[in-house]
């Protein structure tokens, strides 16, 4: 055995290097969950490099304050090695822990490796070292100093990840340093050095020679400059995070501003903590007023019931919140606002807090209440004078068929007059004027009566299978187009939809008959029926290879009693404003591409869904028809 | 139309606005071989005053035997407000009521069934649809027993 002591000064001085180490690699290390791309690497780098010297000068350091009785030398080799080994094993342990989507339990894979790269540093620094002698360890404390490193560098990163308060961080690299220093001596308390010739170096065990003090301090001296180096590059770094901070948050109070929005911020329970000036503007409401849920009376009576509900329900699910409500300004009038709010995640996947917009859309309420009214006035109006107009109609027709049934009697009055023929045949002409006029006005009149009931109409959704409903309406025209050799050909595999069936089939058996019937009887005819998904959104597209319409006519073939093209086909100029009519009520949208002599693509975009809200305002201008 | 059991023969009472219809409606009721007394209305409050008296109660129609040919558009109210009246009445809702309108609506004809309407015609603009339609009236009440009122 061979009598061993430690320099108090040395030890104090390694412990120092291993935590100053610790707390540089942390920081360096836990800039690498911001970062993007070539940075990563180099903040990875960084703290590998930072930890991994530090761990491997503490050791150094801390093998030059062992003070044994025997001299010592190092392999150079081994001891480069032990250097890479460090570096190497805490690069690969940051790397695991900072990778993107890495989690609290990734700590669990990173922490044993920067354990285990710590206790093979000092192992193999032990092993470069050459003493004339035997170097035994005990198995059961060599085994408690690797337990040591990992347990403690697991903590230390542990602490380091989860969060980012300057005290944690200080506590980290305590803990961090604890597993540097806590293993390199216990694993000494481990060693037991046998001298070969014991007693014949006696000299050296009273003090350290003072090259060997210088080289400590050069070590030391040299670690603390890297080190300080690395912390001066994050402390730019941290600058830099700084500026870009307060940045983005000018530009997020810019956003809220540009949208007319107002921020809010409420805890992870929904209670509204500290200054909200924001709220405080909108509610006139002060701060002891809207704290906690204080903020829900300022809310319309009608809607904090369903707010509240909607609330709790998404602070269950951790989702976005999305919500629209009235709220009392400071003057007590209420305006609409629409509402997101979105978690604020812990690192731990808990909510630290909501931020939330509310975005004042008052105006556009009102716009579209306006708008909702004077449609609901234009059907009305519609509705009423196609009745109004009913009613002279039925006198000038009841009392034209009165008067032509008195013209027998006028027959005989006037037998014998010169011009009884003339006068009877005038009588006649006239009369039958005025029927075809009235029959004519009449239908005029169904038209728009139907065309405003199309608008009123409620439709019940249904999921449609396309392709059954399509082939079914070409079906209905087979005997149509088979007596001129025409064919229409129906895709397969056609996206389903959820719409009113009876919409559908009077939607595209309009399209279809006008396709049947405007073919051009030079070529064969051949009609296609294809449907594409888009988004959520269903676009039909019809195609002919008709006769086409001429450009000039492409917006007003949708208009009511409008026909275009050779009058040689009869119709009254209903059935495309029917159709629009209908596509508008469904949400959707129609357009025509066609060109003259080639044929017509007539496309109907509508909603995959059901446009139920559409059917809500529907069902509003009936009742106020009524 | 006949006469009921009771001595009073039965009134025909048409409230209709527009003079033009209520003269074609005439001519096709007598047509018909109708002869009962018709008594005009042009809107709906003199109507009113008639069907429930002056004092609202009904009572002037007690013992009236009454058929009231009722169109919806009237320039003061609604026929709907006089069939709601008529057969909230213990004195008239036994009188059988025809509506006879230009309105099709079909919402319009399920409301006036709800509120007791007996028949519901609507006036085809088509001059040979609606003299048929007021004849066949016609034929019907000359076959149709009209309670007396109470």
């Amino acid at each position: 055995m061979v009598h061993t002591g430690y320099n108090p000064a040395l030890v104090a001085l390694s412990i120092a290097i291993a935590i100053f180490a610790s707390y540089t690699a942390l920081d360096l290390g836990s800039r690498v969950n911001g970062a993007a791309g070539g940075r990563r690497f180099a903040w990875i780098g960084g703290a590998a490099l930072a930890m991994g010297s530090g761990i491997w000068s503490m050791h150094f350091v801390g093998m030059l304050a062992f003070e044994m009785g025997i001299p010592a030398a190092y392999d150079a080799g081994l001891t480069m090695i032990s250097l890479l080994i460090a570096i190497g094993a805490t690069g690969a342990a940051f790397a695991w822990v900072g990778r993107t989507g890495a989690g609290t339990r990734d700590v669990l894979v990173s922490g044993p490796l920067m354990g285990i790269g710590i206790a093979s540093m000092h192992y193999t620094g032990m092993a470069a070292l050459h003493v004339p002698g035997n170097l035994a360890y005990s198995l059961p404390i060599a085994t408690f100093s690797i337990l040591i490193a990992v347990t403690a560098a697991t903590l230390g990163l542990w602490l380091t990840f989860r969060h980012h308060g300057v005290w944690q961080k200080i506590l980290a690299a305590f803990v961090m340093g604890f597993a540097i220093a806590g293993m390199h001596y216990t694993g000494m308390a481990a060693a037991t050095f046998t001298a070969e010739e014991a007693g014949a170096h006696a000299g050296h065990v009273s003090a350290l020679a003072p090259n060997q003090q210088n080289l400590a301090l050069i070590v030391g001296g040299a670690t603390f400059l890297i080190l300080f180096l690395a912390m001066l590059a994050s402390s730019i770094d941290q600058q830099r995070v700084q500026r870009e901070l307060i940045a983005s948050e000018a530009r997020f109070r810019a956003a809220v501003q540009a949208v007319r929005g107002v921020l809010w911020t409420n805890d992870a329970e929904g209670r509204m903590v500290g200054e909200q000036p924001g709220w405080s503007a909108i509610t006139g409401q002060s701060r002891e007023e809207y704290q906690g849920f204080g903020w829900a009376d300022a809310v319309h009576p009608d809607d904090s019931q369903p707010t509240i509900e909607a609330w709790s329900a998404t602070v269950r699910e951790k989702r976005t919140f999305v919500h629209e409500h009235r709220v009392r300004a400071s003057d007590g009038a209420w305006r609409h606002y629409a509402i997101r709010a979105v978690p604020v995640l812990a690192p731990d996947g808990g909510i630290r807090e909501w931020v939330g917009v509310h975005t004042d859309i008052t105006e556009q309420r009102q716009a579209e209440a306006e708008l909702r009214e004077s449609n609901e006035e234009i059907q009305r109006y519609a509705y009423i004078v196609s009745h109004d107009l009913r009613a002279p109609l039925v006198n000038v027709m009841g009392f034209t068929s009165e008067l032509d049934a008195t013209r027998d009697e006028i027959r005989s009055a006037l037998k014998g007059h010169s011009d009884a023929a003339r006068i009877d045949a005038d009588l006649g002409e006239a009369l039958g004027f005025i029927s075809a006029a009235v029959t004519r006005m009449e239908s005029l009149i169904a038209a728009i009566l139907k065309l405003s009931r199309e608008g009123r109409r409620s439709f019940t959704p249904e999921p449609l299978d396309l392709q059954a409903l399509f082939q079914r309406l070409a079906d209905a025209h087979r005997h149509q187009t088979d007596a001129s050799g025409a064919e229409v050909i129906v895709a397969s595999d056609l996206p389903r939809i959820t719409a009113d069936r009876l919409a559908m089939e009077q939607i595209f058996g309009n399209l279809l008959d006008n396709a049947v019937k405007y073919l051009d009887p030079a070529r064969t005819g051949r009609i296609a029926i294809t449907a594409t998904a888009v988004e959520a959104r269903i676009r039909i597209d019809i195609s002919d290879n008709g006769r086409g319409i001429a450009e000039r006519d492409h917006a007003r073939v949708f208009e009511l009693f409008r026909r275009s093209g050779t009058q040689d086909r009869p119709g009254e100029g209903i059935g495309l404003a029917h159709v629009k009519a209908l596509v508008r009520s469904l949400g959707g949208r129609i357009d025509v591409t066609s060109k003259l002599g080639d044929g017509t693509t007539f496309s109907v975009t509508l909603p995959r869904g059901s446009a139920t809200a559409l059917n809500e305002g529907a069902r509003a201008t009936s009742l106020a028809a009524e | 139309m006949k006469r009921g059991p009771n001595v009073q023969p039965v009134s025909i009472v048409m409230i209709e606005d527009d003079v033009g219809h209520a003269r074609l409606i005439e001519r096709n009721i007598r047509r018909a071989g109708v002869n009962n007394e018709i008594i005009p209305f042009r809107d709906g409050t003199s109507a009113l005053a008639y069907l429930l008296g002056p004092d609202g109660s009904g009572e002037a129609s007690a013992k009236r035997a009454l058929l009231i040919l009722l169109d919806l558009n009237l320039p003061d109210m609604t026929g709907i407000d006089i069939l709601e009246k008529v057969k909230a009445n213990p004195h008239t809702r036994r009188s059988p009521v025809v509506v006879l309108t230009t309105t099709d609506d079909s919402r319009e004809v399920q409301r006036c069934y709800d509120l007791g309407a007996n028949v519901y015609i609507t006036k085809p603009v088509n001059y040979e649809g609606f003299s048929n339609a007021i004849r066949q009236l016609g034929l019907f009440l000359s076959v149709m027993q009209v309670p007396e009122n109470p």
